[in-house]
């Protein structure tokens, strides 16, 4: 209610004043009022707060075992995976080798075979073929000799021993067929 | 001290059968062959005598005589040094003929200045009755300027002596055409090399003028059988010439012996090829064209050679098959 305003001191009465003092009153009801409204709604805060904290730790905590027992799975499977490549390296390095034997061992009959079935159609005539590339080489060794004369020495010396090293292997051919 | 060297070609000439292969393996100390197998084409052999200071090498062209083979292939008489005309005592008539006809025109066209000797070989077969009639008929065929010799391939009589005079005579005549200080008194050298005179290699010379024939089975026959080789009783085996390698069933030839002995030829030919090129290596530059020239007339001849052998060869199979 509010106060009725007095143009003067000596009108202020005891009802006024009395008033007056109810309303301060009030106010300090109201302000504690408000004091205790505020004392609840922080506590209700803080523990809201609390609680939130609460739940984000416990969730928190949900996530770390779970990232944990993530983690530990992950070094099973990685450490079963380690296994198996291991294995699948060793398997691999025995097909390999097993391969690269059998490969030699085909190579070898494949050689042999063919060996077999040239010497099969050769048989006595090595000497004749020796002779007959000899041939051919030597007509070129001829056909090249007359070009010698106009060579400079070293050059000259250099060609010479070509033919001669040819000659060479061609005789220990033939004379070892 | 330089060593310099001196290369004799000397190509051994004459009809097949003669013996001129026997002649060469008697003289390079191969053995005579039991049978007669026929030369296709042409065998070099080398026999060198190495006096202190030159080197002096016979290279010898043996020439298959078969006809089927051309033994009358010009590249056989170009740039001869010595050749050795080469007929059978025993068949006067028939290869003396031979070496009228055709060895000596084609000797006097490609190689005129080269030293050439008649060769009488096979003298071991000559019976003391039949003298006469061998001289007469090598009289008959008036082959003048040529020195006769008469060897036997089978029992190595004169055969390196006759080889020896050729030498000597190669020798003498490049010690007087060369002025070259090498060579002076270097036929002389030689004698004392092989231990002979002159006149013991003269000696080998028959004169068919003076030569009695009742003392020519005693000039002939050999007083000391050489080389342990045994003189012994010898019929004379006619010989068939073998015109047609694939036909070598029809006479009584072993063809896997003639294959051997072209095979052993090609070899040794080429051992021949190699010694051509290391000589041409030492050639002094001078006279390096020249020898470049000689070298590649030499290899072109082989080259020939080569081929002809291998045909024979191929022959020969092709006869195996179809028997």
């Amino acid at each position: 209610m509010p106060i009725p305003k007095k143009d003067k001191i000596e009108e202020i009465t005891l009802k006024d004043f009395q008033n007056l003092i109810d309303q301060v009153k009030n106010t300090e009801t109201e302000v504690d009022f408000v004091k205790k409204e505020i004392i609840l709604i922080k506590s209700d805060i803080l523990s809201s707060q609390e609680r939130i904290e609460q739940t984000i730790r416990t969730q928190e905590e949900i996530i770390m075992d779970m990232i944990n027992r993530f983690n530990d799975e992950l070094l099973k499977h990685k450490s079963t995976i380690k296994e198996d490549m291991e294995k699948l390296k060793t398997q691999q390095d025995i097909l390999r080798i097993s391969y690269t034997i059998n490969e030699k061992k085909l190579m070898d009959k494949v050689d042999s075979a063919i060996n077999k079935s040239i010497a099969k159609h050769l048989d006595g005539k090595e000497s004749e073929i020796l002779m007959k590339i000899w041939i051919s080489e030597f007509k070129e060794i001829i056909e090249n000799f007359e070009k010698l004369k106009k060579l400079k020495p070293k050059e000259f010396s250099v060609r010479l021993n070509e033919i001669s090293d040819t000659i060479e292997v061609y005789k220990q051919k033939i004379l070892g067929a | 001290m330089m060593v310099s060297e001196i290369n004799i070609k000397l190509t051994i000439l004459g009809q097949w059968g003669v013996g001129k292969t026997s002649i060469v393996n008697s003289f390079i100390g191969k053995d005579f062959p039991a049978m007669y197998i026929p030369t296709i084409g042409s065998n070099i052999a080398r026999k060198e005598y190495k006096l202190t200071s030159n080197h002096v090498r016979i290279n010898i062209w043996d020439i298959g005589g078969q006809r089927s083979f051309n033994p009358l292939n010009p590249v056989f008489f170009s740039n001869l040094d010595s050749a050795l005309l080469v007929f059978d005592l025993n068949n006067p008539k028939e290869t003396l003929q031979e070496i009228l006809k055709t060895y000596i025109k084609n000797l006097a066209q490609y190689s005129p200045e080269c030293i050439t000797y008649l060769i009488g070989n096979k003298s071991d077969l000559i019976k003391p009755e039949n003298s006469e009639i061998l001289l007469n008929n090598i009289r008959q065929y008036q082959i003048e300027g040529f020195p006769i010799i008469f060897v036997s391939a089978k029992i190595q009589d004169n055969i390196s002596e006759a080889f020896s005079l050729v030498v000597f005579n190669f020798l003498k005549k490049i010690e007087n055409e060369s002025r070259e200080k090498q060579f002076i008194g270097i036929s002389k050298r030689f004698l004392q090399f092989i231990d002979k005179s002159e006149e013991d290699l003269e000696h080998l010379i028959i004169n068919l003028e003076e030569i009695d024939p009742n003392n020519l089975h005693n000039k002939i026959t050999p007083t000391i059988i050489k080389k342990n080789v045994k003189a012994v009783e010898s019929e004379v085996i006619p010989l068939r010439e073998i015109n047609d390698l694939t036909k070598t069933q029809e006479f009584d030839v072993d063809k896997s012996l003639i294959k051997e002995n072209i095979i052993n030829a090609f070899k040794n030919n080429l051992s021949i090829i190699s010694d051509l090129i290391s000589d041409l290596k030492k050639a002094p530059i001078d006279s390096l064209i020249s020898n470049i020239d000689k070298c590649l007339e030499d290899l072109s001849n082989l080259k020939k050679d080569f081929e002809l052998k291998l045909d024979s060869i191929l022959e020969l199979e092709s006869s195996k098959q179809k028997s």
